[in-house]
């Protein structure tokens, strides 16, 4: 009886230890002045920063792994370079110098929520941002099969962000169509039959 | 009670318990894979269950992909393991100078075990690196960060207040009562990209009112973390500061090389704020004073990586050049140093550090486990040859 409560009091402590966690305290100590910056590598990454705080992302194109969707274009948007985030990039310019750019974008996870960014959007055409309500009055569509929400704003200065924000499979997809007020308003149905041509490949 | 004696001391459990030992093994080779091997070794041996699930990418992944095994993990198996070797040395065991040595080998495996966890538990390894020409204090562990508030107002030294990785969480307030100033966890992204938002106006989260994320317009857009072996994963995170309850702003930091610790000003003091690899500092510095790589003549092939490294130890009065290579690492203060990796031209290098104030246990077990045996062959071995002469006095 009494090495059997032995072993088994060995055994809890050991559980006890191995569960328990280091490191849950704030501490606070003094170290010398600092000699050296950080490292070499360190030091040439700040000057990078310095130069420029937005990032190469050559490196990251290379190892992000979200996969375009095929889609048709509409007659009429131009082809721009997409890069490591932007796997869709179309402009629409018209005869009076007016013009639009479409964007596809998708990413793991929810990036900050739907509500989040579309406030962003509405900041981008100068306005200001929405509570959790407004996020019952979007109309949706169906890209691929799955539902879309469709965000229109017009936003001051003539400038306005026709969009859709889709949720699949943990990734968030942007499609947005931001521009010239009017010439936004008139790319509408093309932007609809847009999403439509969307198709994920499986 | 004496079933459950005899329950735990049962063979039977050793034999299940070891074929345990064997799948978990399995599973977590299958597993080092996708995690690498410092995730699995935590998720399967360093855990008390743990959860194997079909990859989707294997063939049929997507009907299999629910498939999940559970499996007792080293931490339970060792602990159970233990429980069972010590019921039944209890239970069989006979006070007797013939088994001096099963008592010896068993004592050994307790040992073992035991050091197993102590080693989990104390063994800690850190990452430092050196520039040829300079001094370092720190190594940094890249498994874990920090975020660090450093007073730098006085001219000799500076003060540095470290919060752990386990409170960076989303929505923890940590309280720095010594300085009046509170951090609230916005959010914290284990792994994020940060762009600005010039070149990418679409998604991401802008949360900063102060420092570098805020003054260059900076989006956060966070990924799933890493686990492959050439990509680190960089953390980053949204925090907003209160000084003596009046809100200083929201900064973005991040782990990323390109974020050198930001500007914090609460009352009239001046602070720097970033997050980081923890750091473990050392009373004494170590400056490289050559980094050399050999190759064999004519080829690629590498012969030789060194580091002749100065170490400098004031409290200890000490001042000596030490030669770091392949196998001879460098110990000091409870410290080992190994040669691990170098810097590009090979100007610096990069030292593997590790702190195990219980490296001698496995040793020890390992030994009395060796005495033991040796022990046991020796007594039987006198036993056999004694019954031998005995017999042989019978027949004559």
């Amino acid at each position: 009886m009494m090495q059997f409560f032995i072993s088994g009091l060995v055994t809890a402590v050991l559980l006890f230890c191995g569960s328990c966690k280091k490191g849950d305290k704030v501490t606070s100590y003094q170290i010398p002045k600092e000699e050296l910056k950080i490292n070499v590598v360190q030091s040439e990454a700040s000057r990078l920063m310095q130069q420029s705080v937005g990032r190469s992302l050559e490196a990251e194109a290379e190892t992000n792994t979200i996969v375009a969707p095929n889609w048709v274009a509409p007659v009429g948007w131009a082809v721009l370079p997409s890069d490591a985030l932007k796997k869709g990039n179309f402009q629409v310019k018209d005869r009076e110098g007016r013009s639009v750019e479409i964007t596809v974008i998708g990413f793991q996870g929810n990036v900050g929520g739907e509500l989040a960014n579309i406030n962003r959007w509405r900041q981008q055409v100068g306005l200001g941002p929405v509570d959790a309500d407004f996020m019952k009055s979007l109309a949706t569509t169906e890209v691929d099969g799955r539902t879309a929400k469709l965000i229109d704003i017009e936003g001051s200065a003539q400038k306005s962000i026709y969009g859709a924000i889709l949720e699949r499979d943990g990734q968030s997809w942007f499609f947005k169509m931001m521009g010239d007020a009017a010439l936004v308003k008139k790319e509408k149905e093309n932007f609809l039959k847009f999403l439509e041509s969307v198709k994920f490949t499986k | 009670m004496h079933k459950l004696l005899n329950a735990f001391s049962s063979i039977k459990l050793t034999v299940v318990l070891l074929m345990a030992a064997l799948l978990l093994v399995f599973f977590g080779t299958l597993d080092q894979v996708n995690y690498g091997i410092y995730e699995v070794q935590k998720k399967y041996f360093q855990s008390l269950i743990a959860f194997w699930s079909y990859p989707t990418e294997w063939p049929g992944g997507n009907f299999l992909k629910h498939l999940i095994i559970p499996l007792l993990s080293g931490g339970l198996l060792g602990a159970l393991l233990l429980l069972n070797l010590i019921c039944a040395h209890f239970k069989y065991f006979v006070l007797s100078w013939k088994k001096i040595g099963i008592a010896l080998i068993h004592v050994g495996i307790v040992v073992l075990l035991v050091g197993g966890y102590l080693i989990g538990y104390f063994q800690e390894e850190f990452q430092m690196w050196l520039p040829e020409g300079k001094r370092v204090n720190f190594a940094k562990n890249i498994r874990k960060n920090e975020l660090v508030i450093i007073d730098k107002t006085d001219p000799n030294y500076d003060t540095v207040w470290s919060i752990p990785e386990n409170l960076l969480k989303k929505d923890k307030v940590i309280s720095l009562p010594a300085l009046g100033i509170e951090v609230l966890m916005d959010d914290y992204y284990e792994n994020a990209v940060i762009v600005r938002r010039i070149d990418y106006p679409q998604g991401g989260i802008a949360k900063a009112t102060q420092g570098s994320g805020s003054k260059v317009d900076l989006v956060v857009f966070p990924k799933a973390k890493t686990y492959k072996s050439n990509e680190d994963s960089e953390a980053a995170a949204y925090v907003t500061l209160k000084h003596r309850g009046e809100v200083l702003g929201t900064w973005l930091v991040s782990e990323d090389e390109r974020f050198p610790p930001q500007r914090l000003d609460a009352g009239n003091h001046q602070y720097e704020i970033a997050l980081r690899p923890e750091r473990q500092y050392f009373l004494f510095y170590l400056e490289l004073i050559d980094f050399k790589y050999e190759k064999y003549p004519g080829s690629e092939i590498p012969k030789s990586f060194s580091s002749e490294v100065r170490i400098l130890n004031e409290q200890a009065k000490t001042d000596r050049n030490v030669l770091i290579y392949m196998n001879h690492p460098l110990r000091y203060e409870g410290y080992t140093f190994y040669q691990a990796n170098f810097g590009p031209e090979e100007t610096s290098s990069m030292l593997q550090v590790v702190k195990n104030s219980v490296w001698f246990v496995p040793y020890v077990g390992v030994w009395l486990t060796g005495v033991g045996l040796v022990v046991h062959f020796c007594v039987q071995l006198y036993v056999y040859v004694r019954r031998k002469k005995e017999k042989l006095n019978h027949a004559f």
